[in-house]
């Protein structure tokens, strides 16, 4: 009798509680926060068009993001293949780059490569910046445009984002520096960094010795990533 | 190009409201994420 509820009536359930969070997780979540960027983007293409701020901004984006809601949904679907692709490219680069870096580290040359890591780090968020914007270019371009057909604008906007690629790729690489700048100076005096803490056992010891503080007792394994560091 | 940044950064803070929004969200976001490994080990 239990058997035969488990079977018919939790095993669907589970079936549903797992389709609805991954709906939720990959979907519905980051297309919730699309809304919100798209609304953003209306709100700036005002600004900078007109030159003049809404009162309410939520409800001026919310407004027309509303009139142009098959289009958001459409870039949304762009953006989200945008997303994938990238991930795929900065795996492949990051591969390339360890194993570079490695070969480096082990031929006792680790200065040279915590500058590669930084530099291939200011490269790889500046073309990660810059080709995740293509959709709110299109985006702002559609809501320029007071046209009845959103593909000529969205056309167009493609056009205009490849036509201003030098502003746009300065903007990203000055974000990008200014995210990465200091690893790269970290990378280079890592040695002096690590003299001035006390050598390189010392510095290992206080890593321990913080983990070993932060996790309890229960969940710690005696292999897990502090103790191999 | 400095000029460009400039502008666009100067835009960018006029649109505040929107800032403040999607900051309170990713804060949001973030503390839930926090609380439920928290509460998973």
């Amino acid at each position: 009798m239990f058997l035969t509820f488990e079977l018919t009536v939790a095993k669907p359930a589970i079936v549903v509680l797992f389709v609805f969070l991954s709906l939720f997780s990959y979907i519905l979540g980051p297309y919730l926060l699309y809304l919100v960027e798209a609304g953003h983007v209306a709100v700036l293409t005002h600004v900078i068009l007109e030159d003049e701020i809404p009162t309410n901004q939520i409800r001026f984006g919310l407004t027309e993001v509303r009139t142009n809601f098959a289009s958001v949904t459409g870039l949304f679907v762009l953006d989200l293949a945008i997303r994938r692709v990238l991930r795929q490219l900065n795996a492949i680069i990051n591969r390339i780059v360890s194993s570079l870096t490695e070969s480096l580290s082990s031929g006792g040359r680790q200065q040279e490569a915590g500058v590669i890591q930084g530099v291939v780090g200011i490269v790889q968020l500046a073309l990660n910046i810059t080709i995740s914007y293509v959709d709110k270019a299109i985006l702002a371009n559609i809501y320029r445009s007071d046209a009845e057909n959103n593909w000529k604008p969205a056309k167009d906007g493609v056009l205009l984002y490849a036509m201003t690629w030098k502003p746009v790729l300065a903007s990203a690489l000055i974000i990008s520096t200014v995210f990465y700048g200091p690893l790269i100076v970290v990378g280079y005096f890592s040695e002096e960094i690590l003299d001035a803490l006390g050598g390189e056992e010392a510095v290992i010891a206080q890593i321990e010795r913080s983990c070993l503080a932060f996790r309890t007792s229960d969940s710690c394994l005696p292999s897990s990533s502090c103790s191999a560091y | 190009m400095r000029l460009y940044f400039r502008n666009a950064m100067k835009n960018m803070v006029k649109t505040y409201q929107f800032i403040f929004l999607r900051v309170a969200i990713g804060l949001a976001l973030a503390f839930g994420l926090i609380l439920s490994l928290v509460a998973s080990t």
